[in-house]
């Protein structure tokens, strides 16, 4: 196990130690679950569209949550925390890059997240969407894997280059609220894009946001075609190089305004 | 060549400066003024492997500026550095091995888990091989006395318990030099006791070299062969702690003990009544008078019930030099 691997365990590890917090977790996704199912039941029911059926929104629910998990810890606020103290600086005289850190503390904490969050509903969401369910073809889950996993580091890098604000403005945590209105609004984390006017849709494909978690779900459930799904397959890997590309300067900034500046 | 080599090292800040009103801030939205601050200025000394350098100075000195300089948090504004050949803000992954940090006023633990699993993060860190990983953690176990806590979540420990850890853990890779900024603050005098103690046996069974900064003089005596003293930003001194002590040497004191009616003061050449109390004087013994001979003279003249002897303290001399100025 390398040192990264070491990172994803302990940061595991810390998350499990409160246990009541954790059963708790597992009792408001259950809650929080079923009361969507019941709401888009309702709306769908009464809804004149039937290009969405029960079976898809309730599929769409599960991966909506259990993406989520995948990309919900909020690096920001860590290194928020870390600049502000000042043992960010603790961190380039470790033998060990702070992205990757950070990245490896991230994952731990979303896997740890995934486990309490999202596998408790699947199984209630597998009873609910049992019929009229088709799994995936070998092409579109791959399709699917590779997004979800170019969605993952893309909700990464946003709130990595958040938290790296910090350098210049000290208190950034606020910033996460405009990424999570973003993800809320054009991501289509509360009302699927599938409802939304024209318009709008448009201006979501130019947003990162759709591509954290939208258009995985579009592809498990085959509502693209392979060309839709290849395109904005490589419109998230764009989003992803311009932030990686982003990200990279501003650390050279902060760096430089660390120890030039001494913080 | 010397292990560290600093030349004429330097460190400015510059401080933004916060402007008053309304307007005040608009305009400094747009453009800042700064002023600076020069925290480190025309500083050079050479460090041999195996030197144990106390490093001193009141609070704002420059001490955690020169520290992080040496470590390759800060890059020097001029001067340059070299730690084992190794320009440390250059080669940060590099020098990162070789090196151990610890700040007293941080902590590296993991806040909810375990020391021992924090050991272990760091095993990996550093790519300890195996067989040096376990030597050490138990040679430091031992030596910190860290048994009985080792396994108990961090935030359940002590700050003596916890400074131990973090210096545990500094030394895991087997570093060849360790600095430590102020790693006695806030704790007690029988835990500074223990940390000294370690210290000094570091030093001395592993021949590392430590670089030291303190409020607490007993940690240089404790620790230290040498001692380089600072003042915002400069050297004033650079030598042995004897050297220290002959050349800022003060007046001894001596202090008598009456159990009965106290006798009356004769003035004595060389001696002086500095204090007296209820039941006590205070005598200050000029610092060319031979103390065994004042001792003598007191004893005849005086007859008390007991007589002690007051070692000057670099505390003292370390204040007696800046009041003097
Ligand atoms: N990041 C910074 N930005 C601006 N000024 C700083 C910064 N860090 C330190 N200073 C200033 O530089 C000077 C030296 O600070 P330093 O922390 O090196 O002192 P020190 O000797 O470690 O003091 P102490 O004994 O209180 O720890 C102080 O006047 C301090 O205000
Ligand atoms: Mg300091």
């Amino acid at each position: 196990m390398g040192k990264y691997g070491c990172i994803f365990g302990k940061a595991f590890k810390m998350q499990a130690v409160y246990r009541v917090s954790m059963y708790l977790g597992i009792l408001k996704s259950l809650i929080a679950f079923f009361i969507q199912v019941s709401l888009w039941y309702a709306l769908v029911g009464a809804g004149a569209d039937n290009s969405v059926s029960f079976s898809d929104m309730t599929v769409y629910l599960v991966l909506n949550s259990a993406i989520l998990t995948l990309t919900q810890a909020n690096v920001a606020a860590d290194i928020e925390a870390s600049v502000i103290d000042g043992s960010v600086s603790m961190h380039i005289i470790r033998p060990v890059s702070f992205k990757f850190y950070t990245l490896a503390t991230v994952l731990g904490q979303n896997a740890f997240r995934f486990l309490t969050g999202a596998v408790p509903v699947l199984l209630p969401g597998i009873f609910l969407a049992w019929n009229g369910f088709t799994f995936p073809s070998p092409v579109y889950l791959a399709l699917f894997l590779a997004s979800t996993l170019i969605g993952m580091l893309i909700m990464f890098e946003l709130t990595y280059v958040v938290g790296l604000l910090a350098f210049w403005i000290q208190r950034c945590w606020f910033l996460k609220w405009y990424l999570d209105a973003g993800m809320a609004f054009f991501g289509g984390t509360v009302v699927p894009l599938w409802f939304y006017p024209q318009g709008l849709q448009a201006v979501s494909r130019f947003l990162p946001f759709r591509y954290i978690l939208f258009e995985p779900v579009n592809l498990f459930l085959h509502k693209v075609s392979v060309q839709e799904g290849a395109v904005s397959l490589a419109a998230g890997g764009i989003w992803l190089v311009l932030l990686v590309w982003l990200e990279r300067s501003v650390w050279l900034l902060a760096l430089d305004k660390m120890t030039v500046n001494g913080g | 060549m010397s292990f560290i080599e600093v030349e004429d090292l330097c460190k400015t800040y510059f401080i933004a400066q916060r402007s008053v009103g309304v307007w005040g801030s608009i305009k400094s939205l747009f453009r800042r003024t700064y002023r600076e601050k020069k925290a480190v200025s025309d500083i050079s000394f050479r460090v041999e492997r195996g030197e144990a350098v106390g490093y001193i100075g009141p609070n704002g000195a420059g001490k955690s500026t020169t520290i992080k300089m040496l470590s390759g948090v800060l890059v020097p504004t001029s001067g340059t550095v070299h730690v084992g050949g190794v320009v440390p803000y250059k080669e940060r992954k590099e020098n990162a091995q070789h090196i151990g940090v610890v700040f007293g006023q941080r902590s590296q633990l993991y806040w909810d888990l375990p020391v021992s699993d924090t050991f272990e993060l760091y095993e990996k860190l550093y790519d300890i091989p195996r067989e040096v990983y376990m030597r050490n953690r138990d040679y430091y176990t031992e030596l910190f006395q860290m048994e009985d806590f080792i396994d108990q979540p961090v935030r359940q420990l002590s700050l003596g318990q916890k400074m131990k850890a973090n210096i545990a853990i500094a030394l895991l890779h087997d570093p060849e030099v360790l600095y430590l900024d102020e790693p006695t603050i806030g704790l007690d005098v029988m835990s500074k006791k223990v940390l000294r103690e370690s210290i000094r046996r570091i030093n001395q069974e592993k021949g590392m070299t430590i670089i030291l900064t303190t409020h607490d003089m007993d940690d240089i005596e404790a620790v230290c062969s040498r001692l380089i003293l600072i003042d915002q930003g400069r050297k004033l001194f650079d030598g042995t702690l004897s050297r220290f002590k002959e050349e800022h040497h003060r007046d001894n004191m001596i202090k008598l003990e009456f159990k009965r009616e106290m006798p009356e003061w004769k003035e004595q050449d060389g001696l002086s009544l500095a204090e007296a109390a209820d039941s006590c004087w205070r005598i200050r013994v000029k610092r060319e008078a031979a103390p065994r001979d004042a001792v003598i003279t007191l004893l005849n003249l005086y007859n008390p019930d007991n007589i002690y002897m007051e070692e000057p303290k670099i505390e003292e001399i370390v204040e007696s030099i800046f009041v003097g100025q």
